[in-house]
């Protein structure tokens, strides 16, 4: 009985054969099974129709038409893509609205994959290799990733703000006796400073985020190719570069691909640390917080939902273009 | 060379000069990172303890304890951060918005990719490709572009400033979480589910008992992410809740009204509290987190 049923289960995995009196029961098997998969997966598609195709559609459709005062649209045609145009190549500039937010954003984009994701590779390298105290550095780097970029933000820009707020980083440059203009009026109150002083944010606290998926796709590596590896006299650099790096780029092209997509959709530190007000005087705006701030302000067609079309036309493509590239550099190697 | 030998060799071994200095600097830059980090909290809790004068007179001078106050907690809970005279709200409030979100979240985060994960992982149908594409689609179109019809979207339907509409937003099947589902799913053997099907046991059956239960460990760390995630996120309450703030959000209002004021050390009260919850769950589960992204690794 066991064996037919065993008989009949390879016949439906396989759909070769079909075993005597079990035909209608296979059948509704499969029915069954239908219903489970499609009915398991309902919900994600719904879901994925929904707040994805249909809020990129209606972004679309959003971007041809103006709004009045009483909520009525109009049509507009390409007038907000000839406006995103003349603010990113024409050099108009409305408070954020300009080429510098855009280049910020792409200033970051480069900063998290060129800085940020190699130095995480290392340190995650060191953590694999079990460097001295390993374990305590490894809870020590991550804590960044525990608590809220509210309280990272404010506590940075608390540390470098100038006399006026008494921030930490002025009282202790004046007690050692120097005395810098940059240093009193606060690191982020200048134009000429503000944006430099978000990169060093930015790296401060963008340098562990994958820590944790890095060094566990390590650990998953065979131990075999790196004891050959090092019995053949290869140093643990050698091995990194010639063998963890390959064996691991999946994961390294997953999770450059997520920092791309969270670099585009970044502006709280900088709203939290400058404040709308100060954005345009220091020129940290971003290309996500001139959208956020047009939506929250009531403004959801016309330009920001044209500036979205462009955003999400323009930063797939690099994706894309980054994904076939990386997928260039190494093949998958399976183990 | 024998196995034991092997081990000999490779715990005497000597290090590369060049080695030896690469992981030299990389201690002493990690080291020096995480001591910023921990100066970061040690530097809040204790200016959380000092008045408003003793902060403005010296705010480096943490451990000077002369006039040691609780004041600055009580003022946090006890000032308005949002909303109006006759709807306020405290920080007692936004920690009850807190609680609600990361429940719903965490459970939405284990539930959906988890079964979506399931069965890209395990069931051969028609679509499956397709799917398979989506969850990577819908990773590289960044969402920030289509905000303003999300938002359009969500106010339509009456969900704004409603947690029903940051759940409905959380409930997508795939994603990150999907990735990780599906990657540890594929790696578990089928034998088991075999086992159960001649038993009679029909597929959600399998799933509930035998496939779900066995990805315990990296449901627990994507839960415990999840919900570190959540109570600290500041985005989605910024936007959907902007009068049902979150902590985080009501952090930043606070830090906002307290620097007007003069009076930081209450702000770092919030920040220390806001901070206190995701470190103590950090501290109890980072084992758990640490060690169970492992299984489920991560491709694309």
């Amino acid at each position: 009985m066991k064996e037919e049923m065993i008989k009949n289960k390879i016949a439906e995995e396989t759909g070769t054969a079909v075993f005597g009196p079990s035909k209608q029961k296979k059948k509704f098997r499969i029915r069954r099974r239908d219903v489970f998969v499609y009915g398991g997966i309902a919900w994600a598609v719904i879901h994925f129709l929904v707040f994805w195709v249909y809020v990129n559609a209606g972004t679309l459709v959003n971007s041809f038409f103006g709004e009045r005062l009483d909520g009525s649209t109009f049509w507009q045609g390409f007038h907000y893509y000839g406006e995103v145009f003349s603010y990113v190549f024409g050099g108009k500039v409305n408070g954020i609205l300009s080429l510098r937010s855009c280049l910020n954003t792409l200033s970051m984009i480069a900063l998290a994959l060129f800085i940020n994701l190699p130095l995480t590779l290392l340190f995650s390298y060191a953590i694999f290799k079990k460097i001295r105290f390993h374990s305590v550095l490894r809870v020590g780097m991550y804590l960044p990733c525990v608590v809220s970029l509210v309280i990272l933000s404010l506590f940075y820009a608390t540390f470098v703000s100038g006399a006026a707020s008494n921030g930490p980083l002025f009282t202790l440059i004046e007690n050692a006796g120097i005395n810098s203009a940059v240093v009193h009026d606060g690191f982020l109150s200048r134009s000429s400073t503000a944006w430099w002083g978000i990169i060093v944010f930015s790296v401060w606290t963008g340098v562990n985020g994958n820590i944790i998926y890095f060094s566990s796709s390590m650990a998953r590596l065979p131990e075999s190719v790196l004891e050959s590896a090092e019995l053949d006299g290869a140093t643990q650099m050698r091995q990194f570069r010639s063998i963890v790096i390959p064996m691991i780029w999946p994961t390294i092209t997953t999770m450059s691909i997520t920092l791309i997509g969270g670099t585009v959709a970044w502006f709280q530190p900088v709203q939290l640390m400058i404040g709308i007000n100060s954005a345009a005087d220091t020129q940290t705006g971003t290309m996500a917080w001139i959208i956020v701030s047009q939506v929250t302000g009531g403004q959801a067609v016309g330009f920001p939902a044209a500036f979205g079309v462009v955003i999400s036309i323009v930063f797939s493509a690099l994706v894309l273009l980054f994904k076939w590239g990386m997928e260039k550099v190494f093949t998958e190697v399976e183990y | 060379m024998n196995r034991s030998a092997m081990r000999h060799w490779f715990k005497h071994r000597k290090m590369a000069f060049s080695d030896r200095i690469v992981r030299g600097i990389l201690f002493i830059v990690m080291t020096i990172l995480s001591l910023t980090y921990l100066f970061m909290f040690v530097w809040l809790l204790l200016n959380s303890f000092r008045t408003s004068g003793d902060y403005s007179l010296d705010s480096m001078n943490i451990f000077d304890f002369n006039n040691f106050t609780f004041d600055n907690y009580i003022t946090a809970f006890s000032e308005r951060i949002a909303g109006s005279n006759r709807n306020p709200v405290y920080l007692l409030d936004t920690i009850v918005n807190t609680i609600i979100v990361v429940l719903g979240q965490t459970v939405l985060a284990i539930t959906i990719p988890a079964l979506t994960g399931y069965i890209i992982a395990k069931y051969r149908f028609k679509g499956r490709k397709l799917l398979l594409n989506v969850a990577v689609v819908s990773m590289i179109v960044p969402t920030i572009g289509s905000l303003s019809a999300t938002y359009s979207l969500i106010a339509g339907l009456g969900l704004l400033n409603n947690f029903l509409g940051v759940f409905l937003l959380s409930a997508g099947g795939f994603g990150f979480g999907f990735l990780l589902f599906r990657n540890f799913f594929a790696a578990i053997p089928w034998d088991y589910a075999e086992s159960a099907f001649l038993d009679g046991a029909t597929d959600m059956q399998v799933f509930l008992r035998i496939m779900y239960p066995q990805a315990l460990p990296i449901i627990a760390a994507i839960a415990i992410t999840s919900f570190i995630g959540s109570w600290n996120d500041y985005y989605t309450a910024y936007i959907y809740l902007p009068q049902m703030p979150t902590i985080s959000l009501g952090v930043s209002q606070l830090y906002s009204t307290m620097e007007a004021r003069g009076l930081l050390p209450v702000a770092f009260a919030g920040m220390t509290m806001l901070a206190l919850v995701s470190l103590l769950v950090f501290a109890c589960f980072n084992k758990l987190i640490m060690n169970n992204f492992s299984a489920g690794g991560i491709k694309g």
